[in-house]
């Protein structure tokens, strides 16, 4: 399977076999149903998520039994309490919104959050980021109000465990990221909102047995932030000032250089990356600009 | 084909599937298939023996449906 993963972008590209490839989801049938579901098997459904991920075509979406096959091992893989089997997945189910109306997934993870076990949370709040809402766009305001709810302000008291908060700050960047034919998915209003979820995020200063847990989420939000400022270079200035106003730049600025003076490297460095992506991603002419620059590029 | 490189091919899948061979770095596995992916002959050989080896439990799975493409 992680062959197979590797090589389908070459079958593609040098050969144009879509067919190979769905031959390859299809074998995922012939392996025996337990062993994905038996303890221990998580490595055998990341590697299945990363080939769904990689070899999904049309003629799988119309392949019944194969298409049961993946949901199957996609519904053991949001239960696993692995990460990198949560990545996968979110990957997966993202290839598979390319080609099909994935509505019903959708609405069930939207729906699913209250009653969810941890890791169902966890994989889910990646997976609502990596899925395409082109083909689905009714939903895309049901599913950023339903990520901003796993990220309440730092004031009040969290819903979600910290693993979650983390993935929804994710998801909520790559949903802004997200463009189809007619330009971004994500109207200026709701880019606006996700952009004050990322900055509310850097005030996450949760602790727990495993330290400043917090942390990540504070990382999550900056790389976020660079990435929705960085987005706009495509705009022209003022096409940029109307999706991000100015006064939410500075605001970015200022909550990323803060960062930079936390207590671990860990915060730091993402900061400084940060804070360069943001001020060579925009021309917005703020007071203390060139003395921001020239630290942030030494 | 030329015996040499179906011999070839055979021995790099045999290799990739070598027991412990597989681990949480893909990378080695693609490099052992690398040079039969060069090759427009071998490339469809290779994907049916990878394809036929997902759901066997026996390695020589590989071997078996590579040589029949071979003899073919």
């Amino acid at each position: 399977m992680l062959a197979l993963t590797q090589l389908a972008p070459v079958i593609l590209s040098l050969d144009g076999d879509e067919e190979a490839l769905h031959r390859s989801v299809q074998a995922l049938s012939s392996v025996r149903a337990s062993i994905f579901a038996m303890r221990g098997s998580d490595p055998m459904l990341q590697a299945a998520c990363d080939l769904v991920a990689s070899s999904f075509t049309t003629a799988s979406v119309q392949d019944e039994p194969a298409m049961a096959t993946v949901m199957r091992i996609l519904d053991l893989s949001w239960k696993s309490r692995k990460e990198e089997v949560h990545r996968s997945a979110a990957k997966a189910i993202g290839a598979i919104s390319q080609y099909r109306d994935c509505s019903a997934e959708v609405k069930s993870f939207v729906a699913g959050f209250r009653s969810a076990r941890p890791p169902q949370k966890q994989s889910w709040s990646l997976a609502l980021g990596q899925i395409q809402y082109a083909r689905c766009k009714v939903l895309l305001g049901p599913t950023i109000v339903c990520l901003f709810k796993l990220v309440p302000p730092p004031t009040k008291t969290p819903t979600a465990d910290v693993e979650t908060r983390r993935n929804a700050y994710e998801s909520i960047t790559n949903i802004c990221l997200q463009r189809d034919v007619s330009g971004p998915v994500v109207s200026d209003t709701d880019f606006q909102r996700c952009f004050k979820a990322l900055l509310a995020g850097l005030g996450d200063y949760t602790t727990d047995p495993r330290g400043d847990v917090g942390a990540w989420v504070r990382t999550q939000c900056m790389t976020g932030l660079s990435e929705l400022v960085a987005s706009l270079k495509r705009l022209d200035l003022d096409a940029s000032k109307q999706r991000l106003p100015e006064d939410l730049l500075l605001r970015a600025v200022q909550g990323i250089f803060k960062q930079s003076v936390e207590k671990f490297a860990t915060v730091r460095q993402p900061s400084r990356s940060a804070l360069v992506e943001v001020l060579q991603a925009n021309d917005y002419p703020f007071a203390g600009r060139p003395v921001l620059t020239r630290i942030a590029e030494r | 084909m030329s015996l040499a490189r179906a011999v070839g091919a055979l021995s790099l899948l045999t290799f990739a599937f070598s027991p412990g061979f597989f681990s949480d770095k893909p990378g080695p596995a693609f490099s052992a298939v690398a040079p039969a992916v060069t090759d427009a002959d071998l490339r469809p050989v290779l994907m049916d023996g990878l394809i036929a080896s997902i759901g066997s439990k026996n390695r020589d799975t590989v071997g078996v449906v590579a040589t029949r493409q071979f003899s073919d």
